[in-house]
């Protein structure tokens, strides 16, 4: 019993023995296995191939790329270097990276991924079948795979233009001679009247086409009118006549004028003359806006009209003429006179101090005068009623404004602000409902709309009068005072945002019963910069040109031969064609894809600018796995 | 004999205790190598991904860089003047996508300070917390052809279970090359009219034994070289005419200018005199064409002393 008992007590011992030297080894074994493979080798390769340059590295393969030019900057690092390969030839960046992994001396499983694509590896046991993994990632900004690493942006300008169509329009004011005052109102009498209409036009333009249209004071008034000493008309006009005088003008001085024995103009005359001219950049800066000379048989009433589309600082009048004036102020229905002199030499002047004063007066100062029309009244001759009187040359509204940043490299656009549709006619071409419509390119930077009307009022009494620009309101009479003659309006972008935007704009008239405008007799005019250049645009795969039919207004096409008039024109991909129609898109001010300016491939230059390197912020990750 | 029995039982339980205890000791041992192994690891992670990081960070300086040195140019054609300081520009427009407030549009999305989420959702896949904010930005030209812009950046990047963290400024640089720049100096000179890129010219020496064709060449294609009496490209863009230790200069070829209408001057044709006021003295050089002229000071430059 005694020696069963031992041999069992033993047996015990012995396994209990043995189960704890067997588990000692066991953990023993990882452990001592644990430091055996303890290192950072992944991380070591990280390092190593995003310090280590490309053109720093001894690898046979390499110095074959880069002696093939297939890799260029040696300044990038290896990771950098592969990157670029990666995006340009896959199957040639898993080659330089193999032949780069095999030269380290690495035990087990070593792999290089730029997101989801293994490039190279270095194993014994495949990725999929491993049980233990170990990453280090490195991310490269400016490389993705599908992506270019460069681009190329272009821009593009015109260095000139063969020729652009100005259009100069010339506002006839309202004139009357023998102006009567009575209780009741004023009275225009049918009295003769001699009203000069003078212009200059560029020594170098060619005239395409103009229109005089008289309107008298009168319905049915007798009139002559002559264009450079030519007789062009000896008649009657009903409500207003328009003359084609394009074979009467000539570049340089014209002079114009209107006989009649009848009245004067009613203040909707109005001269446009189309013409073409080299020149890329003709906006002036107004200063001086010269009374028409006037000869009549008595007392001259004369109204002119004024439009700023700057701050005023300064205004002076001077009239040349041999008898009395009064000088009044008007606008909307306020009113002011601002005195009445005589003349001195035959000269009357009236200083700035003087009309700010007189404006003061009535609560205006200068900086109402901006962006809105108003109008300096003449009577001349109210002490000799009865008699000749005559407004003489030299006679002008002085006004010193704020000049009008040009925006550099940018073309001056004049053109008539065509009528879209009229409705609710009063009577022959007058209406109570007008819409005019204009379109501004992309980039354009507006100056003013301006627009001279020919009015009748049937009823002579009060009406409603409503003027708006894009919907949004910029007259409403009532509760705005009543105009009697809604002979003008104007508006620049200062006046509210909104009334000017990229693309259709429109501007309406609505008036009530008994009022209407002509729009035949009425003339919009707008002024608009276009930029004559595109800046960068967003970059490109690539720059080589193209060939593309270019369609100007006239309906005559060129051919515009740009770098390699081979590729294909592709906006889309290439960065030279998608400059050249950006700059297109600019240039055509009617939204037609016609370009409003003459010119051709030697007058449009186009530069292209390779953005080498690392333009995009797209990045790529770069893993380097181990595995077991 | 049971006096025996008892002193080997004894005997038997102090081995085992003992092996017991060196196993315990053996298994603690073991899960503390573990653990500090895995801390070891996670360690050598952060501190790789905060060394990719800084580098990332100057590979987005030049993008950045290069983009902000575009837009300003399109600025300078946009506007018609030059910046009032090339460098507060450069970092405005870095910083905020903007220049005097307007936004550029080749910088949307290119702003410095917009990359740092895309780093920080970088580090998220790694279970870190990224930060890094910039302190300073400076812009200088160390040499004739090249641009530095140095950010001091501050990092912070944490592990998200609290286990290690870096906290740290450092000035990261990137360099960007002007080769293929515009010259703002002809931009504005010729009225947006001519543009001249930025291309190191290979025609040195221009003249050998009285022989003018590199000069020719060069002047053909108003290429650059290194000169310290020229501005630099950063003054350019600032229109300063003045010499600088980093500056380059082209020859203007007049008949471009011509070509476009401009004026043409009898004056020295490298660039910087020729588009400032200066009344240096111009010399015509022997068998060049005879617009072409170089003041004093440059006869050296382009060895064209014994062609006067």
């Amino acid at each position: 019993m005694m020696n069963s008992k031992k041999s069992v007590f033993f047996s015990i011992d012995a396994l209990i023995a043995l189960i704890i030297i067997f588990m000692t080894i066991i953990v023993a074994f990882p452990l001592i296995n644990h430091y055996e493979h303890e290192d950072f080798i992944e991380s070591d390769i990280l390092v190593i191939f995003s310090s280590l340059k490309i053109g720093e590295v001894d690898n046979g393969f390499v110095k074959g790329l880069i002696a093939e030019g297939k890799i260029s900057n040696l300044n990038n690092s290896i990771i950098e270097s592969i990157g670029e390969l990666y995006i340009k030839d896959i199957e040639l960046a898993k080659v330089t990276a193999q032949s780069l992994i095999e030269e380290l001396d690495i035990n087990g499983n070593i792999g290089i991924w730029y997101d989801d694509d293994l490039l190279a590896s270095v194993n014994s046991t495949s990725f999929e079948s491993a049980k233990n993994v170990r990453v280090e990632r490195q991310i490269i900004s400016g490389i993705k795979k599908g992506e270019d690493i460069k681009g190329f942006v272009a821009k593009a300008w015109l260095k000139k233009i063969s020729e652009k169509k100005n259009s100069l329009f010339l506002k006839g004011d309202f004139v009357c001679g023998g102006w009567k005052t009575y209780s009741w109102g004023n009275y225009c009498s049918v009295l003769a009247n001699k009203i000069y209409y003078d212009f200059e036009l560029p020594p170098d333009a060619e005239i395409v086409d103009s229109s005089w249209l008289l309107e008298g004071s009168w319905v049915n008034q007798y009139a002559q009118a002559f264009v450079n000493d030519n007789k062009i008309y000896d008649g009657t006009i009903s409500y207003y006549r328009i003359f084609n005088i394009t074979s009467y003008l000539n570049p340089g001085k014209n002079f114009l004028y209107f006989y009649s024995t009848q009245g004067g103009d009613d203040g909707a005359s109005h001269i446009v003359v189309d013409y073409k001219i080299p020149e890329m950049q003709t906006f002036k800066h107004i200063k001086k806006f010269p009374f028409n000379v006037i000869e009549t048989k008595s007392v001259l009433h004369y109204e002119k009209s004024i439009f700023v589309p700057a701050e005023i600082s300064t205004i002076n009048v001077s009239v040349n003429s041999s008898v009395d004036v009064t000088l009044s102020f008007k606008k909307g229905n306020q009113r002011v006179v601002i005195g009445k002199k005589y003349s001195s030499e035959n000269f009357v002047h009236f200083s700035d101090s003087e009309i700010k004063n007189s404006l003061n007066l009535i609560g205006i100062n200068y900086h109402d005068l901006n962006d809105e029309y108003f109008f300096f009244v003449l009577d001349i001759g109210k002490d000799i009623t009865g008699q000749n009187v005559v407004l003489g040359r030299n006679s002008y509204v002085e006004i010193d404004s704020a000049e009008i940043k040009i925006p550099y490299g940018t073309i001056d656009i004049n053109q008539e602000i065509p009528i879209a549709s009229v409705s609710n006619n009063l009577q022959n071409t007058f209406y109570r409902s007008l819409v005019w419509e204009f379109f501004l390119p992309v980039n354009a930077v507006p100056i003013l709309a301006d627009w001279q009307l020919g009015w009748l009022s049937t009823s002579g009494s009060e009406t409603s009068q409503k003027a708006g620009a894009n919907l949004i309101v910029l007259y409403n009479s009532p509760p705005d005072t009543y105009i009697k003659s809604f002979s003008r309006f104007g508006y620049t972008p200062k006046k509210i945002a909104g009334v000017f935007s990229e693309g259709k704009n429109n501007f309406t008239l609505n008036f009530g019963e008994g009022y209407g405008v002509s729009n035949e007799a009425s003339y919009g005019y707008l002024i608009y910069f276009i930029k004559s250049y595109v800046n960068y645009g967003n970059p490109k795969e690539k720059a080589q040109g193209g060939t593309r039919l270019l369609e100007f207004e006239d309906n005559s096409t060129k051919q515009l031969n740009l770098g390699d008039s081979s590729d294909p024109w592709d906006p889309e991909k290439d960065a030279l064609d998608d400059a050249v129609e950006r700059l297109i898109k600019q240039l055509d001010s009617n939204n037609n894809t016609k370009i409003d300016l003459i010119l051709d491939e030697n007058e449009l230059d186009v530069d292209a600018m390779d953005i080498s390197g690392v333009p995009f912020i797209w990045s790529t990750e770069v893993q380097i796995r181990r595995w077991r | 004999m049971e006096m025996i029995s008892n002193k080997k039982g004894i005997f038997f339980t102090i081995i085992a205790i003992t092996l017991l205890s060196f196993f315990l000791i053996s298994f603690s041992f073991y899960f503390i190598i573990q653990d500090r192994s895995a801390i070891n690891r996670r360690i050598t992670t952060l501190n790789n991904f905060v060394f990719s990081l800084e580098e990332d960070i100057s590979r987005q300086g030049y993008i950045s860089g290069y983009r902000a040195i575009l837009s300003l140019e399109d600025y300078i054609t946009s506007t018609g003047s030059f910046l009032e300081d090339a460098e507060d520009s450069i970092r405005e427009t870095i910083l905020n996508g903007t220049i005097k407030n307007e936004t550029l549009n080749l910088m949307e999305g290119y702003k410095l300070p917009e990359l740092n989420s895309r780093i920080s959702e970088f580090g998220n896949k790694m279970n870190l917390i990224v930060n890094y904010s910039l302190k300073n930005i400076s812009v200088t030209q160390d040499d004739p052809w090249n641009i530095n812009i140095e950010m001091e950046i501050q990092i912070f990047v944490k592990d998200k279970s609290d286990l290690a963290s870096w906290n740290k400024t450092e000035r990261i640089s990137s360099v960007i090359e002007i080769i293929n720049f515009e010259d703002p100096f002809y931009i504005i000179n010729t009225n947006g009219l001519i543009v001249n890129k930025i291309i190191q010219t290979p025609y040195e020496p221009f003249v050998s034994e009285k022989n003018i064709s590199n000069l020719l060449l060069h002047v053909n294609n108003s290429y650059y070289i290194a000169s310290p009496l020229a501005p630099s490209f950063l003054d350019r863009l600032e229109g300063k005419t003045g010499a600088n230790a980093n500056g380059i200069e082209s020859l203007v070829y007049l008949p471009d200018l011509s070509s476009q209408g401009l004026i043409i001057h009898e004056k020295s044709v490298v660039d910087y005199i020729y588009f400032s006021n200066s009344e240096e003295e111009p010399y015509l050089i022997e068998g060049m064409p005879s617009w072409f002229r170089l003041d004093e000071p440059h006869l050296d430059i382009y060895g064209a002393r014994d062609l006067i």
